[in-house]
């Protein structure tokens, strides 16, 4: 690992995380997902819609990594972590899955109708629309993907 | 998530309570496939919707397109702000109607 990429990963990691959580590649570790934000959004007094946007797109990302990132049925972990600032909350995932950057995905078309449409597709579209800026980093062979949020206010608990 | 499927004015309600994500999705599919089967006019009353992904808006749009061909339809009533505004990323009122009341369902689908 070179000088350069070691660079790259101290850059994305401006912001520590202050809460994270390990989750199985399986579906069902959604439920847990949307706990770990509820609660961090408590703690911080995140608002309401912040919160709900925060975690549709952490899973989002989580799901596309579930159903895409792996070859085989071996369990793999999930790294989320969650941070805040004065005005932005920050959120990343990480996996070990095959290298995949979600931004490269071309842009949903949602003026498709309804015969032309997928059931699938949506996920990083959502992710692109919900929060301000996303940032992805795979050196190291992991998948990084942070995701940043502007929020009103300094945050209330901290 | 609960979903509670009842008959009303004719039509089939499928009243979910809680949220829609990708644990949950699959209950919703299995009830939908179940009653596409013998009903084509399905309306899904978000209500009490709290949360919902792109996994649960995915079976929503397969559904439509099934009922659609077999000259049926699907319509969605009474999203909150929150729901409604993931629906409008995704672009979903211009594939199926969203009404704001059961009533203005029960005009769409007879």
């Amino acid at each position: 690992m070179g000088g350069c990429t070691v660079a790259t990963r101290e850059s994305l990691q401006g912001t520590e995380m202050q809460a994270s959580i390990e989750l199985r590649n399986d579906l069902d570790e959604v439920v847990p997902l949307i706990e770990f934000v509820r609660e961090f959004g408590n703690l911080h007094g995140l608002s309401p819609s912040v919160v709900f946007d925060l975690t549709l797109a952490l899973e989002e990302v989580f799901t596309n990594v579930v159903r895409h990132g792996y070859v085989g049925k071996e369990p793999h972990t999930i790294g989320i972590g969650l941070g805040i600032e004065v005005h932005e909350v920050t959120a990343e995932v990480e996996d070990d899955g095959q290298p995949f950057n979600p931004l490269l995905m071309p842009e949903m078309d949602i003026s498709a109708p309804l015969d032309a449409r997928r059931g699938g597709g949506m996920g990083i579209h959502l992710v692109r629309k919900l929060m301000d800026e996303v940032q992805y980093d795979g050196a190291g062979g992991r998948n990084r993907l942070r995701l940043r949020k502007r929020v009103d206010g300094p945050p209330k608990g901290t | 998530m609960r979903i509670q499927e009842t008959k009303r004015d004719g039509v089939v309600v499928v009243q979910l309570d809680g949220q829609l994500h990708a644990s949950s999705v699959n209950d919703l599919e299995e009830t939908l496939n179940s009653i596409s089967k013998w009903d084509k006019k399905i309306e899904i009353d978000c209500e009490n919707l709290d949360y919902i992904s792109s996994a649960g808006i995915g079976v929503l749009i397969v559904v439509a397109k099934l009922l659609e061909k077999q000259g049926g339809k699907l319509v969605i009533v009474g999203p909150n702000d929150r729901v409604r505004s993931v629906f409008d990323m995704v672009g979903l009122s211009a594939l199926l109607p969203i009404h704001k009341t059961h009533y203005e369902a029960i005009r769409d689908l007879k």
